[in-house]
């Protein structure tokens, strides 16, 4: 990990931690119930979890996925190396889905339908999406978020802090 | 410089992973081998302090087959990625590993028969794969100009290399002419260069990259990174020339700094745990740790058996703990960290989706592998206090288990490897998406 001197940059990080502690506590549920043992429908944690996930799933893709493939992709290609965007992009294409249909489990789950074969599919889903999500968030905050910070000139900055929060807003 | 300039341009600097993987197959290959070299000499291994045997035999199936092997394929390929400066060629990869390995064998049956020729022969042909591997890795280090720490660690490493590859085959002539004047003391000396000069010094420059690496964490503070390399280096020193002047007030001054820079290191490393973005690391990790534990310990043997107060075992418990309890505790936990991690980066094919790191093999072999490697180090190492052969004979059998457990993890990796490529065993992205 680096010490990004862009403010954007340190706004995906904070993204990204937060991705991690959720996905760590997504994981410590997960570990006390296994996919034939779905948790009580009613229970606090449960709801409290299913809420928090629906919204940085929500915002994990809506805002931060299609900001990189929007404004930075293209800028690390031209700099850089294309083929880490694409790699990165193509991890995102699988990652999408995966957390697309978390979300409407986890709103499903809030709404009082979580059933054994529901409760399965989400725990399934989950340990999939933790260590594709682990993994990618490696190689961004490893590598592409660090050369980033070093390569983009500092005068983008502005615009590109517009860019993530009218993406994050919207 | 951040340490993981690892993944920034990796793909591009990837070497063809039969490379590095050869290296890391061999190393769960040698490792085997070790435990079925102890179970055959079971008896043997309370009280060894040298000579030609199936113990001996034994400890070089672990530091030459496992240790250095594992350093070797790991060099190739994490030190190009990590420094961005890729390898002038590849040949000299493949003429390392078809000096190497075949060296090692021969080597190694020659010591397990006292056969001399074949001891020497063995010998000059490892030496040759190695001398090939710290050509190739100097001029990696030679042209890279960041992550000093870790470079220093490197370059000061294959000094080690150097001293210890003179040593071995001193040793090696020594059988046969018997010329030393002190067999022993040139073995020991050789030992702690191997073991704490080359490899000790891997794994501390290593740790600095892959642990913040592995953790999502800041690079390791530079002063105790630096006081801890400024520590350890004079303590090998000290060490060795305690050693070979029989003088244990020098062993003892290599033993305090030893245990000084093994203080700042770890310093380090929980620096990067514990700023670390990951915090459940999994399995790899608890060996990982296991082996910090291991390393102080060691030490701390050390000094007790230099000092007689653990008898006529002392030296042979602090050898068997060296690399058994702190390396290889290290070392497999390392390599079930990076062999999925190395596959993974080397399977994305465009439209073809990649397994998951734990969808790669059954990682309860590894739970298996784990377990069995530290029953086989207690027993052995009670073995070794109690002069009992049955203690080492039950740990070898655990180590063996475990030993197979974890290649039949790193094949069931290869196999996924393969299927994947070949066009079987992923999904499509298509099909996820529906």
């Amino acid at each position: 990990m680096y010490d990004f001197t862009l403010n954007f940059i340190k706004s995906l990080h904070e993204d990204h931690m937060a991705t991690l502690a959720l996905l760590e506590r997504l994981e410590a549920f997960l570990g006390r119930h296994n996919a034939a043992n779905p948790p009580a429908a009613d229970s606090t944690e449960l709801q409290t979890l299913m809420t928090d996930l629906a919204a940085l799933m929500q915002e994990e893709i809506s805002a931060h996925f299609s900001f990189e493939e929007e404004f930075l992709f293209p800028r690390f290609a031209d700099f850089a190396d294309a083929g880490i965007p694409m790699m990165l992009k193509g991890e995102h294409d699988i990652i999408r889905p995966i957390a697309q249909r978390m979300t409407e489990l986890a709103k499903s789950f809030n709404g009082g339908q979580l059933t054994g074969e529901s409760w399965a599919e989400f725990h399934r889903l989950g340990l999939e999406i933790i260590e594709r999500e682990v993994f990618h968030v490696q190689k961004e905050e490893m590598g592409f978020l660090p050369a980033l910070d070093q390569m983009l000139d500092p005068e983008e900055e502005g615009e590109l802090a517009m860019a993530y929060a009218e993406k994050k807003g919207g | 410089m951040f340490p993981g300039t690892i993944l920034m341009g990796a793909q591009s600097r990837l070497l063809p992973p039969s490379i590095p993987f050869r290296f890391f197959f061999a190393a769960a290959f040698f490792h085997i081998v070790f435990w079925v070299l102890v179970l055959i000499s079971a008896d043997q291994v309370p009280g060894f302090v040298g000579g030609t045997g199936p113990v001996l035999a034994a400890l070089h199936a672990l530091t030459l087959g496992v240790f250095t092997m594992t350093a070797m394929g790991a060099s190739f390929q994490l030190l190009t990625v990590a420094t961005g400066v890729a390898l002038r060629a590849i040949w000299p990869c493949h003429l390392a590993w078809w000096l190497y390995f075949p060296g090692v064998i021969i080597l190694l049956a020659g010591f397990a028969t006292h056969y001399h020729y074949a001891q020497a022969l063995g010998a000059v042909a490892a030496i040759g794969g190695l001398v090939v591997y710290g050509i190739v890795v100097a001029d990696v280090l030679r042209r890279t100009k960041s992550l000093k720490m870790a470079i220093t660690h490197a370059w000061l490493a294959l000094i080690a290399l150097v001293g210890l590859m003179v040593l071995g085959f001193t040793l090696i002539a020594d059988f046969d002419h018997g010329f030393l004047s002190d067999h022993a003391a040139i073995g020991l000396a050789h030992f702690i260069l191997a073991v704490f000069g080359f490899m000790g010094l891997l794994a501390l420059g290593f740790s600095t990259i892959l642990v913040p690496m592995f953790a999502l964490s800041p690079a390791v503070p530079d002063r105790q990174g630096w006081m801890a390399l400024t520590a350890v280096v004079p303590a090998i020193i000290l060490a060795v020339l305690g050693v070979i002047l029989g003088q244990k007030p020098l062993i003892y001054g290599g033993l305090a700094l030893g245990l000084i820079g093994t203080g700042f290191h770890l310093w380090c490393m929980r620096f990067a745990l514990k700023k670390g973005m990951r915090k459940r690391l999994g399995l790899s990790f608890v060996m990982i740790k296991g082996g910090w534990v291991m390393l102080p310990v060691t030490l701390v043997l050390g000094t007790a058996a230099t000092a007689g107060w653990l008898g006529y075992s002392g030296i042979t418990l602090f050898g068997f703990v060296s690399v058994a309890g702190w390396l290889l505790t290290f070392l497999l936990g390392i390599l079930q960290r990076i062999i999925p991690f190395l596959a993974s980066m080397n399977m994305n094919r465009k439209g073809r989706k990649p397994p998951t790191l734990s969808e790669m093999a059954d990682e309860r072999t590894l739970k298996v592998a784990a377990v069995c490697h530290v029953l086989a180090v207690l027993s052995v190492a009670v073995g070794i206090v109690q002069d009992q052969g049955n203690f080492v004979l039950v740990g070898a059998l655990c180590g063996t288990l475990g030993a197979v457990a974890f290649l039949w993890y790193a094949s069931a990796v290869g196999t996924t490897y393969l299927s994947y490529h070949k066009g079987g065993g992923a999904e499509t992205l298509e099909t996820t998406d529906q």
